[in-house]
């Protein structure tokens, strides 16, 4: 736990890159969110526009269809009296209304606009409204009610008629049976001309209230008034009418009382607005809600089909808006994480950097000064032990420059020596080897062979400590003397070689034709190549012999072999030959100064090679050894100074 | 102040007897008048009436009617308001087919219906009965009663039924099941207005299947039946209503007691719809035509689908006359 929070403590590296990488992450979670809000605003939009608007429009227009379709079934119901109508009026309620509405109602639970659940809850109260009338409608149309005129006609006024058609026929069959003379002919004429007057105004008020149609109307009250007057005129005869007829004319007089008023009810109950109380209701009241409702319907449906004409422009914007947005929000993503990325990558590469140049300077030797530490992150950290490993760098530098101001010394002082051991030691060792000579021939005569013999050991000690001495003062010059570069033509130098080695007789040296030109110290070369060839003449163990150079190019490298068929070494002596004063034969059994393989073995490293020896005792030795193609950069380096 | 109420109530006696014997006409009482009316005025008043019926009865030579009187209880004035409309409705007729005058019946209150308001429908139907007496030429005067102050609204009801089941014996065309049909109509009218105040109701419910042979007695007992329904809605609601006794012998059943219960049912249902304080009134009923028994009794069953449809809407907001008045007052 403790680790974890170290891991997470601010300021910490892994911290800083955690944050930065979060930062970026938030922002495209942020960038996310807003395009996944955009589209679900987009498809929460798209799901209302197909799951709402088309079932309510279509919900709407099934509910005006069924509408419709009742109020004509109900008008069919009214002026035919029909069955199949009724049932087509219930079927369009049960079958369209109904279920339609209901869908309206299970749609509303969505809407959000409490004007539109308002509108179909007004909707909802109209066509119950229209229903119920309709229902009303329906039940009255055709009972005798419906049209209380045509009732009172059926109901009241012509039982009435019938009594006194009966009455006065009565009446006037006793007349015509009884009635003598011309008073009684203009009686039976008069009773004949009430009866006739009496039944045509039943006739006309009959018509008229089939019709209300006003000359019937006009015809009624004219033929009413042609019976009153017949009437009153029977009546004013009243002494001729028999006792019968008496009670007749009496009964019939209450009858035509009860006719007029009959009469008058229904003549003004056909004149009133509700002489068809079906047709009434339906004109004052259900078509007047039924068109309220369809109205309300239409409007329901055309704001519908506008709000679905709205939001397919707003799904449409949205989808641009959408892509646009995301577009946007990509870019201002890739800005945003660019931004931060740099800023994190500069808060922490910055350090980096300045600790890879300040490296860099310091491989140079241009560094003197700590980088600054700002932080306390692992780079603080690291830079800080930058710092250190500097000062001690630097420390440990100033040391080397003395120490190798002070090897130099010691190198000038060395050379000095080998100066003076080449020079002031070589002069005597001359002197001695004259002097002996001169000695000897002074004292030719009074020599003895042994004393000539030992004169010659002498001189024999003299050259090979001349030997000696030109040979350290050799082997202590390579790597401390730089010598010119150039171009070497290996061939040519090897011939040379040959020729200044003066073969002896049946010895030859074999040279590979393909020997390359290259840029190195050529006297270096040639004390490898000279070393080499000469050892192979020197320890030669019989007359003849051969040396075959050739050479191998490989990557950065010459690699050159120097193969003698001699007495070759064997494998126990491989690494002591490469030592300097050693050798594998006394000094007076062959004149060596044991130094010629170590020097070789330090020119070729010096130069970056190596040299391997491969031999098998009595079948030769090989030397091979490897040259780089270019000199080595501190030679170039001192080549140009 | 026993003897201050004591004067009060005597002193407005008098006046209300004044007020009556000096009233030339029911319309012309005033509302002091008719708020001083008692149950034992009307009693009175139709105890009168009965006598005059039986001197028409007398003359017109019809069977006199020897039914038992009804069970109820629970009567409150609007009851016997209708019912004493029934009593209007059949006086008038008999009066047409007596005089060939007819006359418009009384107007049902909008408010609250009092005791005057029954007195002045009685008055209005003893009118009627007395010009018939007048037409038949009948001299006799019947003596008024002594006023019993005891008497309350169910036995004012109890009279009006027995005078109503008296009248219709004297009636050329009797009180039929197309009577009795209209009235349940109208009761199916005031139930869809009740029904009207529920959103998704449905006010009219679809006709029940015809069932032939139906008797009066059958309708009776579906309407008593109705009846039971409707004094539980009101019991639910807060209101008391009348309850029918039960009628054992079918033969006590007489079809002016069809019509009167009809006519019970239109009051409890008018007294219900008057609770909703809405002057709308429902549609009229006309005259449906010839009408069998077996058509009244499926008529009945609308009534009896609405009122079920009612007692659900009530049982799921028993609180629904309450609220919708307060919602009114929130609305004023």
């Amino acid at each position: 736990m403790k680790l974890r929070l170290n891991f997470i403590r601010a300021g910490n590296l892994r911290y800083r890159l955690l944050r930065s990488h979060l930062q970026i992450a938030l922002i495209g979670v942020l960038m996310l969110g807003v395009t996944l809000v955009s589209i679900i605003w987009l498809s929460d939009t798209a799901q209302r526009a197909a799951s709402e608007r088309a079932p309510m429009m279509q919900a709407s227009t099934s509910t005006l269809s069924g509408l419709h379709r009742s109020l004509a079934e109900m008008r069919g119901w009214v002026a035919l009296g029909d069955e199949r109508f009724r049932e087509g009026r219930h079927n369009a309620w049960q079958e369209e209304i109904r279920p339609a509405l209901e869908r309206m109602q299970r749609l509303s639970s969505n809407w959000i606009d409490p004007r539109n659940k308002q509108q179909l809850v007004q909707v909802s109260k109209l066509l119950a409204e229209l229903e119920e009338l309709q229902w009303w409608i329906e039940d009255v149309a055709q009972a005798p009610g419906n049209e209380p005129a045509r009732l009172v006609l059926t109901r009241d006024l012509e039982p009435v008629v019938e009594q006194v058609l009966t009455a006065t026929t009565v009446m006037i069959d006793e007349e015509m049976a009884n009635g003598q003379g011309a008073e009684h002919k203009q009686l039976l004429g008069m009773m004949a001309d009430f009866r006739a007057a009496f039944l045509h105004s039943t006739v006309m008020l009959s018509d008229f209230v089939s019709g209300a149609e006003t000359h019937y109307q006009r015809g009624y009250y004219a033929d009413l008034d042609r019976a009153t007057e017949r009437l009153k005129s029977i009546n004013d005869r009243y002494h001729l009418l028999s006792a019968q007829q008496q009670r007749l004319i009496l009964w019939i007089q209450q009858r035509f009382v009860d006719y007029h008023h009959f009469a008058e009810q229904a003549v003004a109950q056909r004149q009133s607005e509700t002489w068809d109380v079906a047709r009434h209701l339906m004109t004052t009241q259900a078509l007047p809600v039924a068109q309220q409702a369809t109205r309300l319907l239409q409007s329901m449906s055309t704001g519908q089909q506008q709000l679905m004409t709205e939001e397919a422009a707003e799904v449409s914007l949205l989808g641009n808006i959408a892509v646009w947005l995301s577009l946007a929000l990509i870019s201002a993503m890739m800005i945003a994480a660019s931004w931060l990325s740099r800023r994190s990558a500069n808060q922490i590469a910055q350090p980096i950097a300045a600790l890879s140049q300040a490296t860099q300077a310091l491989a140079e030797g241009r560094l003197t000064a700590d980088i600054p530490v700002t932080g306390d992150d692992e780079l603080s950290q690291l830079i800080a032990a930058f710092n250190r490993m500097r000062s001690s760098l630097q420390q440990g530098e100033a040391a080397l420059k003395n120490k190798a101001q002070h090897l130099e010394r010691s190198n000038r002082e060395l050379d000095q020596f080998a100066y003076v051991a080449s020079h002031d030691l070589k002069a005597p060792l001359r002197a001695i080897a004259n002097l002996s000579r001169w000695i000897e021939e002074d004292l030719e005569e009074s020599l003895t062979a042994d004393t000539r013999k030992q004169m010659e050991l002498l001189r024999g000690r003299v050259h090979r400590m001349e030997a000696l001495i030109e040979g350290v003062l050799q082997y202590s010059r390579v790597g401390r003397v730089a010598l010119d570069v150039e171009q070497v033509d290996v061939g040519r130098l090897l011939n040379e070689i040959v020729d200044d080695l003066a073969l002896p007789e049946g010895f030859s040296v074999e040279i590979a034709p393909d020997m390359p030109r290259l840029n190195a110290s050529q006297i270096r070369l040639s004390q490898v190549f000279a070393n080499l060839i000469g050892n192979a003449i020197k320890y030669r163990e019989r007359d003849d012999g051969r040396v075959e150079v050739s050479v191998e190019e490989r990557d950065a490298f010459y690699y050159f072999s120097i193969a003698d068929d001699g007495p070759g070494i064997d494998e126990a002596f491989y690494s002591k030959v490469f030592q300097i004063f050693q050798t594998l034969q006394a000094r007076d059994t062959v004149e060596s100064t044991g130094i010629g393989l170590a020097l070789v073995k330090k020119i070729v490293e010096e130069q970056g090679g190596n040299i391997t020896l491969k031999s098998t005792p009595g079948q030769g030795a090989t030397f091979l050894f490897t040259w780089p193609k270019q000199p080595p950069l501190q030679e170039q380096q001192d080549h140009a100074n | 102040m026993n003897i201050f109420v004591c004067i009060s109530g005597v002193l407005l006696f008098v006046v209300s007897q004044l007020a009556i014997v000096t009233s030339a006409g029911a319309d012309e009482l005033t509302e002091k008048e008719r708020q001083a009316i008692q149950s034992a005025d009307v009693y009175l008043h139709v105890a009168l009436m009965r006598d005059e019926l039986e001197l028409l009865r007398f003359e017109m030579g019809r069977p006199s009617d020897h039914q038992p009187p009804m069970v109820v209880s629970n009567v409150a004035p609007r009851e016997v308001f209708f019912l004493a409309l029934t009593l209007f409705h059949k006086a008038n007729r008999l009066a047409f087919e007596q005089t060939r005058e007819r006359v418009d019946e009384p107007k049902i209150p909008l408010g609250e219906i009092l005791t005057g308001h029954v007195w002045q429908v009685v008055d209005a139907a003893l009118q009627r009965i007395q010009r018939v007496k007048n037409e038949l030429g009948i001299l006799e005067k019947s003596a008024p009663g002594v006023r019993n102050a005891d008497k309350r609204p169910i036995d004012v009801f109890l009279a009006i039924v027995q005078a109503d089941r008296q009248l219709n014996l004297l009636l050329e065309r009797r009180f039929a099941p197309s009577d009795v049909f209209k009235q349940v109509t109208l009761a199916i009218a005031y139930s869809a207005r009740l029904l009207s105040h529920f959103d998704g109701a449905q006010r009219i419910a679809a006709t029940p299947p015809y069932q032939r042979g139906k008797q009066p007695v059958d309708v009776y007992y579906r309407l008593a039946s109705v009846l039971v329904q409707l004094q539980k809605i009101g019991q639910q609601s807060g209101l008391v209503m009348l309850a029918l006794g039960n009628v054992n012998d079918a033969a006590e059943i007489t079809p002016s007691d069809v019509y009167d219960i009809a006519s019970i049912l239109v009051a409890e249902l008018a007294y219900l719809h008057r609770q909703l304080g809405t002057v709308e009134r429902p549609l009229p009923v006309h005259y449906p035509g010839r009408k069998f028994p077996s058509d009244v009794y499926q008529r009945v069953g609308i009534l009896e689908a609405q009122l079920m449809t009612l007692q659900a809407q009530v049982d799921a907001n028993p609180d629904w006359l309450h609220a919708r008045l307060q919602k009114e007052e929130i609305a004023e």
